[in-house]
């Protein structure tokens, strides 16, 4: 089915993009890779009079990593940052999600920048941007400034955006040395799926005493938009992680989860469910043997690089 | 001379092994072989404008501003259609004898009414798509909302709004044998169970697609994705033109499964086509496609099953519900199939079955792989393992003192003339499953299964009959005409394939011309698996009949009697003496020299019965069944809910594989198809509106859902299609959800009564105590000796229902 | 209506096409290449699936517009100078019913082969997730990708980082 016509642009800087973007009197949209905008305009959704596309702005697409962190450009692609060396060996919490998003065809074409502009609850790049506390970047006719991600998703499908700005990237600063992290996307219908909840965190324990001292989650599908578990997090700070201590903080993650009903799954099951997969990932992440954060390689993500390409 | 008897181990030289099949390289390259592969200079897009709403007067249409669009060349409603009118044709004497029926037809657009989200009422022809996208936003038309009714039990209560005049029952069916309060009363033990099956869409890959012009004679041709091509009459009464002037060529499809059985795009584009005069393409998007396209009925079947303590079964009634949605389509011949298939392939001496189906205001019910035998097999098979368990009886020992023998009668009184193998299937299914794999943690393993019996071929009053051609060309090569649509399961391919084994050719010197309403034999629809059966025993007659000719001038050419005379490798020779041999082309230069016929026109005829007793069931309803099982294991997560299924065997009596790989195919696939239906799929409707039209969310199975199937392949030689061939399209899906209850019923103990099975439905069964599902009545206590007196069934208070210590899973085998 | 010059199964294209056009569209109605399927319009089926500069991509979902400078491969480009060992093995095993599923299959088959020439069952299953088929139960398709990786040399494609 053809798309509703409309003009493209497509600008050679960010600057040009930005303009574009004014000029448009809010009848122009961005667009990444397409695998959000496409099929809404296919749908009929959205009938924008001007699509404008970043792919030709050259430094949106580069990863890059410096002692400020992890630099990821608008356009670089979601199977990119998967296969990313330098992701996959220092911050492997989101080169692990990245390759959970979709299918390889999806992963190839979707871009980082798209997936944190469209800001679907169900996200699976989201929570694992939340528990690295990445900064968004954007670009607007007054210039440039950068929003934690963390304050980036406001609502349902909403974002910090303001009119006439985009996202030109994101920085994701060094985890903390040592940290264990894992992501876990639950689909209870077909393995290929959106997921019914999803579950990324980030943990620091204290070889001193055994105690946490750094503690991330982040939650998607639970809420209207991705969200950190601020309360399960303050559960298991300065703990020991032994399973009465991970029960409780799953008890706290459910809790502050607001999730709805839809043809997935009811609201309960939801927050069922984000219980029984925070209490999981927390144990298995306790349990996992210990991995240095400058090791090169992690098995599970080589195995991810093996049949994602 | 029939050459090739049923059962003898003849080693066949094409027939049974797995050559590669013609149209496959076709399809490997990409070809252009679909209908939406083709386009002419000039060619229109059509668009058709649905309703949004499920029950709605039509107070007003307004075209006016579609018709000023530049570019848009037609905009159709009613009014233009010459016959607005697609009709049901209810054969035989069947059509007078229930309550309530109404003539079966359905508008082509929309008059005053519409009946169901999606329900097509205008049709627009424009010069590009996005000019006909456009139009389409155009038509202004004011709905006002009417009461509508959604479920079909709801449908039957006297006060329920009425989709059509005279009510909702669109039909009703009768099965009855012996007397069943007698036999509850023999009954040890009662079980009883409501089953509750979704609408489920098709969901092929290929949507609804056509293409259509009028060719240098003036006829109107339509080169359509359908699996029948007889729909040109259909075409033809709407534009009230003569049946002549209409020729549907088919194209390849890709994916049939019953969604392409009924008319879809062809009335509508051939009303484009003819009233623009110009080329015209209509492809329905996949959003229209599940939304406008007919679906699998949904079913409540309530059923009260009896068994004495050794476990003879010895009574069943039941009550079958089916939604037909709001036109009739193919709901009554649905029902009929549920109704024979009721019992479940097992001897049971007094059973009552009551078949409703009733129209509503959700989406068209139609023809689905298996045709009502899916809904009944979960029904028969989930009771089945109840009863077993019941009884702390051994769930395979239940069914093999149960299976049907050859010499038993089914229920409806016809006799079975060949052995049914069920045993067989099942205990090879099982045994291939291997070893029992342990649980861990939170995830439970268990395995089920269930035995099955699928009709294959028509009713047998329909007369089905099916016609092909088979001729040689000088060179040697062999040409098979039939005008049988190829779905996708090989069903040109085994038409070569038999035309080779009977004329003694290499399989790539037999090629398959075209399948055409007008210059092919016509072979009926590709539907009912009946292809094989019904145009392969045509093309067998008529390969037959060419043979005798070649075997006629070769004995000539060789000096022989036309006994000694062998045709092998493309050529003959004479038996015992390969090396004196004359290859095909000689032959059949022979022939057209001596004026001996090089081609045959055959008609096969299915053996014909007098229609069954309507209110009793009983006759002939099908000339033979397809007996198979599939046994499944589960793995649940008890925590999640989150089910698995892990392993899948498939053991099918195929009678005689033609194509060996195209079998096999089959099988893999209907499993899987019906493992979608068991775990993952169901049409979400609310209030008739179809919420998940998109395949984000309506979720069939990937790779990754689909476990390893293993097919084991009897043959016994025992089916009437070519060499001893039976059906296995629909036959391959039939067990699969019912064994995948059973699985999960046993890993969860608890009766699962409804699809798909979802997780947060296993969490919740889990939860609810030793509760088993809703609605199914809760556990009693065993009966012995005495039993309830009759009572009906459905609004039963008195429930009587029982099962024995637990509610599910017997000695886990 | 916008210009576009690429590469095509090989050879340089250059065609106009207007900007609302997706590749799909392009490739069908533009190109008359037929091979490649339109099932969804979201994306989901994968029938549309064709390789961009080696990595498999849903023709349905990129504008046309974005194959500037870009190598494209489809279903006719594939065999088209040697027989391929995909699609000898796709018709050879029984992995093509009705077909329409077929092109995208291979192309998301070659792309996995192009990485790892040595797939495990799992590793196939994996990359063809995003490959919807109703006809076959995935099971000789699974089978058809592992003896092709018997055969198959990996392609030499660029793969942008």
């Amino acid at each position: 089915m053809r798309l509703p016509p409309f003009e493209l642009i497509q600008p050679e800087t960010v600057a040009e993009a930005v303009i574009a973007l004014a000029n448009g009197d809010g009848e122009a949209r961005v667009i990444g890779g397409g695998t959000a905008l496409v099929p809404m305009l296919r749908l009929g959704l959205l009938r924008p009079e001007r699509v404008i596309s970043l792919h030709r702005i050259a430094r949106l697409g580069a990863i890059s990593a410096d002692d400020t962190g992890l630099h990821l450009g608008a356009t670089v692609s979601i199977a990119a940052l998967h296969r990313s060396p330098v992701a996959r060996s220092r911050w492997p919490l989101v080169a692990e999600a990245a390759g959970r998003v979709a299918t390889p065809a999806i992963r190839s074409t979707a871009t980082v920048g798209g997936n944190l502009g469209y800001a679907e609850p169900a996200s699976d790049l989201a929570p694992a941007l939340l528990c690295l506390e990445a900064d968004v970047e954007l670009a607007g006719q007054d210039g440039r400034r950068s929003v934690p991600v963390t304050r980036f998703f406001t609502g349902f499908y909403e974002t910090a955006l303001g009119p006439g700005e985009i996202v030109t990237g994101v920085r994701l600063p060094a985890p903390p040395p040592g940290a264990r992290s894992g992501y876990v996307k639950f689909c209870p219908r077909s393995a290929e799926d959106k997921p019914l909840i999803g579950v990324a965190a980030l943990v620091d324990v204290d070889p001193a005493n055994g105690r946490c001292r750094v503690a991330r989650i982040g939650l998607g599908a639970a809420a209207p938009m991705a969200f950190r578990a601020t309360r399960a997090e303050a559960v298991l700070r300065g703990e020991v992680l032994d399973d009465r201590v991970i029960r409780a903080a799953a008890d706290a993650a459910a809790a502050e989860a607001d999730p709805v009903s839809d043809l997935m799954g009811s609201a309960e099951y939801r927050r069922q469910m984000v219980r029984v997969w925070v209490r999981r990932l927390l144990t298995r992440l306790r349990d996992e043997p210990l991995r240095c954060a400058e090791s090169a390689r992690d098995e599970r993500l080589d195995e991810g690089l093996q049949t994602r390409p | 001379m029939q050459q090739y008897a049923p059962g003898d181990s003849v080693a066949y030289r094409v027939i049974g092994t797995s050559p590669a099949r013609a149209d496959a390289w076709e399809k490997v390259r990409g070809r252009p072989i679909y209908a939406g592969d083709f386009a002419l200079p000039g060619m229109l897009h059509g668009a058709i404008v649905r309703s949004p709403y499920a029950s709605a007067r039509i107070a007003r249409v307004d075209t006016s501003a579609a018709r000023a669009l530049a570019g848009v060349v037609a905009v159709l409603t009613h009014a233009d259609v010459p016959r607005n009118e697609m009709r049901m044709e209810l054969p035989g004497s069947m059509a007078e004898a229930t309550a309530g029926a109404v003539l079966a037809t359905q508008p082509v657009l929309a008059v005053d009414r519409v009946r169901f989200h999606g329900e097509p009422v205008v049709a627009i022809a424009a010069e590009t798509p996005e000019i006909a996208a456009q139009a389409v936003e155009l038509i202004a038309i004011d709905y006002e909302e009417l009461p509508g009714v959604y479920d079909p039990v709801e449908a039957l209560r006297p006060d329920a709004p009425h989709v059509h005049e005279g009510g909702n029952v669109l039909r009703r069916w009768h099965l009855r044998t012996g007397d069943v309060a007698e036999g509850f009363r023999r009954a040890d033990v009662i079980v009883e169970h409501t089953y509750r099956t979704p609408f489920v869409d098709h969901a092929y890959l290929e949507t609804e697609t056509g293409i259509g012009w009028i060719d240098a004679e003036g006829v109107l041709v339509l080169r359509a994705s359908t699996q029948v091509l007889e729909h040109f009459r259909d075409v033809a009464d709407v534009l009230q033109l003569p049946h002549s002037r209409v020729r549907i060529e088919g194209a390849y499809l890709g994916g049939g499964f019953g969604g392409k059985e009924d008319v879809t795009v062809e009335c509508l584009l051939g009303l484009l086509v003819w009233k623009t005069g110009r080329p015209t393409r209509l492809v329905f998007s996949r959003e229209e496609s599940f939304i406008g396209h007919g679906k699998r009925h949904p079913y409540v079947l309530r059923y009260r099953t009896g068994a004495r303590r050794d476990g003879e079964l010895v009574a069943l009634e039941a009550e079958l519900i089916s939604d037909s949605g709001a036109y009739a389509a193919l709901s009554p011949w649905v029902l009929f199939y549920s109704l024979v298939t009721a019992t479940g392939p097992y001897r049971i001496p007094h059973v009552h079955v009551d078949a409703v189906t009733a129209y509503t205001n959700n989406p068209i019910a139609s023809a689905y792989r298996t045709f009502g035998s899916i809904q009944t097999c979960i029904a028969y098979e989930s009771q089945m393992d109840a009863v077993a368990a019941a009884l702390g009886m051994d769930a395979l020992e239940l069914r093999e003192r149960n299976f049907l023998r050859k010499g038993d009668a089914i229920a409806t009184g016809q006799v079975l003339e060949t052995e049914p193998m069920l045993a067989e299937t099942m205990r090879r299914a099982w045994a291939a499953l291997g070893p029992a794999r342990a649980g861990d943690g939170p995830v439970r393993i268990a395995r089920g299964l269930a035995a099955s019996f699928t009709p294959y071929g028509r009713m047998c009053w329909t007369r089905d009959s099916a016609s092909a051609w088979v001729g040689m060309e000088l060179d040697g090569t062999a040409v098979v005409r039939c005008a049988a649509p190829d779905v996708g399961g090989g069903q040109t391919s085994s038409l070569c394939s038999i035309t080779a084994e009977v004329l003694g050719l290499p399989l790539d010197r037999v090629v398959a011309v075209g399948r055409d309403s007008h210059f092919t034999p016509r072979a009926g629809t590709t539907t009912a698996t009946r292809q094989l059966f019904m145009s392969g025993n045509a093309v067998l007659r008529a390969a037959e009949a060419v043979r005798r000719h070649l075997v006629d001038q070769a004995a000539e050419l060789l000096e022989a009697g036309v006994d000694d005379v062998e045709l092998a490798e493309g050529a003959a020779f004479v038996r015992g003496a390969p090396d004196r041999a004359v290859p095909h082309a000689a032959i059949v230069k022979a022939m057209s020299s001596s004026g001996r016929p090089m081609q045959a026109l055959e008609k096969y005829d299915a053996p014909v019965a007098p229609t069954i007793d309507p209110l009793t069931g009983q006759g002939k309803p099908f000339n033979d069944y397809t007996f198979g099982t599939q046994a499944v294991e589960v793995e649940v997560d008890v925590e999640t809910g989150g089910t698995r299924v892990s392993r899948l065997v498939a053991c099918y009596d195929v009678g005689q594989a033609i194509n060996r790989q195209s079998a096999e195919g089959q099988i893999e696939g209907g499993a899987i198809q019906g493992l979608g239906h068991a775990v993952l799929e169901e049409v979400a409707l609310e209030n008739g509106i179809n919420r998940n039209p998109h395949l984000i969310d309506y979720k069939i199975p990937t790779t990754l859902d689909a476990p390893p199937v293993e097919t084991i392949l009897i043959e016994s030689g025992n089916g009437l299609g070519p060499f001893g061939a039976k059906g296995i399209g629909e036959p391959a899906m039939t067990p699969t959800p019912a064994a995948v209850m059973n699985a999960v019923s046993r890993a969860i103990d608890r009766r699962v009564t409804a699809l798909p099975i979802t997780a947060e439905r296993v969490l919740a069964m889990l939860a609810a105590d030793d509760a088993p599902a809703v609605p199914s009545k809760e556990r009693g206590r065993r009966i012995d000796g005495a039993n309830e007196a009759d009572a009906a069934l459905g609004g039963a208070a008195t429930g009587f229902r029982v099962e024995g210590p637990g509610a599910t899973g017997s000695a886990r085998s | 209506m916008i210009a576009i010059e690429f590469r095509l199964n090989g050879g340089a294209r250059r065609i106009d096409a207007p900007a609302h056009w997706t590749v799909l569209d392009l490739l069908r109605d533009g190109l008359g290449l037929t091979g490649t399927k339109d099932g969804c319009g979201e994306g989901v089926c994968g029938a549309c699936t064709v390789l961009l500069d080696g990595e498999p991509v849903r023709a349905c979902l990129v504008l046309a517009a974005r194959l500037s400078g870009r190598s494209v491969l489809t279903i006719e480009g594939v065999g088209a100078d040697a027989p391929d060992p995909l699609q000898d093995a796709f018709a050879t095993l029984g992995a093509a019913q009705c077909g329409f599923c077929t092109p995208g299959m291979i192309l998301a088959a070659r792309a996995l082969l192009s990485v790892n020439p040595a797939p495990t069952e799992h590793d196939v299953r994996e990359a063809l997730a995003g490959n919807l088929c109703r006809c076959t139960g995935y099971v000789k398709i699974v089978e058809a990708a592992l003896a092709a990786a018997q055969h198959v040399t990996p392609c030499a494609s660029p793969r942008s980082s």
